[in-house]
């Protein structure tokens, strides 16, 4: 194993942990507002680290641009999704959670 | 790098979307339940990938690419349909 | 004001210019096209026409006459949300994991300086993806944000990225209304804007 094999093992576990943290913030935040930060930002995170990290690992640099578009094409659906499921929480009168 | 370094990857994070459908199925809004296209589409796409490496299989990060473009499409077609089903009014806002 | 991306109706543009456009349609569809064959040379037998006749139509439907954004600036907004989608995921990542989970929820209403509904969007979207914020509403040059943490200067980080979305259009902002615009519900605090 190279020390390339080494980073892209770290990068992996790094994305792999974002991933877990986006779980965990899903089942324990208090509303559905919440829960889609946790979504939104640990998950595209974690996909992004294991973008990097398989762009690294890859031989050839047109692979990686096509992985680089595939994370953009992610980014740009969870933006407008997340905007439009907060929306419609909003517009069905789901009130956000406030600390006690 | 052995090929097995991505399989566990990508079933620790397969786990992950398991547990995060309990949240889904769970609810309790009809908004949480929409939460599904959002999981669904990041996790997908990073399970494709990795599977793409750990087998070998090169056609699978096409298929992550147009997960990635439904993901988009299928999100917003969802929350638009969720909506109707909840029979609220079709929303004000100017941007949809 | 700086002449509008895409041709409003009104004087059309000269055939030369209309030309310029079509060389930046088919530059960014050929390089599409290169990427998702994988750069396969056998396939520009297709790819040669479609991007053309992609450009074509695309000429024909949203006429543009120079690069509609300034690369730049682009990079520039680049940087900065790579930054802070980093920033964002760490920051959620120890909410979550703190036994206390330190949330201050609310929900934080602000006018933008942005005037066309397109970059308004596009601010929508790129706030959903920051740290602390969420975009939960958008109506006109009025958006509401769920934010995380109450506490934390939101309105900064808003105009920021206003700044560099005008930036990559090219396009001057608008004045805030003398009246304060900002309101917040749901909680109290401090906001600096």
């Amino acid at each position: 194993m190279s020390w390339m094999d080494f980073l892209v093992i770290a990068l992996l576990i790094v994305s792999t942990a974002f991933f877990i943290v986006g779980t965990i913030g899903l089942l324990r935040f208090p509303d559905v507002y919440s829960r889609l930060h946790a979504l939104t930002k640990a998950d595209n995170l974690g996909l992004g680290i294991l973008i990097l990290a398989l762009a690294l690992n890859s031989a050839s640099g047109l692979v990686s641009i096509r992985l680089m578009l595939t994370w953009v094409l992610v980014l740009v659906a969870t933006a407008t999704t997340s905007h439009l499921i907060a929306r419609a929480a909003r517009e069905s009168g789901v009130e956000p959670w406030v600390k006690p | 790098m052995p090929e097995g370094v991505f399989v566990g990857f990508a079933i620790v994070i397969f786990i992950t979307m398991l547990l995060g459908f309990i949240r889904v199925e769970r609810g309790p809004t009809a908004a949480d339940r929409m939460l599904a296209a959002q999981l669904f589409g990041t996790t997908g796409v990073a399970l494709m990938l990795l599977l793409a490496e750990a087998f070998q299989v090169p056609a699978l990060r096409d298929v992550a690419l147009v997960l990635a473009l439904l993901a988009a499409v299928t999100g917003i077609a969802f929350v638009k349909r969720a909506n109707q089903i909840q029979g609220s009014e079709t929303p004000g806002g100017t941007v949809s | 004001m700086n002449s509008s991306v895409t041709s409003v109706s009104g004087a059309a543009p000269s055939r030369p210019r209309l030309a310029i456009g079509f060389a930046i349609y088919c530059v960014v569809f050929g390089a599409i096209w290169v990427v998702l064959t994988n750069g396969d040379t056998s396939s520009w037998m297709f790819g040669i026409p479609f991007t053309a006749f992609a450009a074509l139509v695309s000429s024909a439907m949203s006429p543009i006459t120079r690069l509609p954004i300034r690369p730049l600036a682009l990079i520039r907004f680049l940087a900065y949300f790579l930054r802070n989608s980093v920033v964002g995921g760490v920051d959620v990542a120890l909410r979550a994991l703190q036994p206390s989970m330190p949330l201050t929820p609310g929900i934080v209403v602000c006018s933008l300086r942005l005037p066309t509904p397109t970059t308004r969007a596009l601010l929508a979207y790129t706030v959903s993806l920051l740290p602390g914020t969420l975009s939960s509403g958008l109506e006109d040059e009025v958006i509401a944000l769920h934010v995380l943490d109450t506490e934390q200067p939101v309105l900064v980080e808003i105009r920021r990225i206003e700044n560099l979305i005008a930036d990559i259009m090219g396009i001057e902002l608008l004045e805030l209304p003398a009246v304060p615009s900002v309101e917040k519900t749901s909680q109290d605090g401090d906001l600096n804007a």
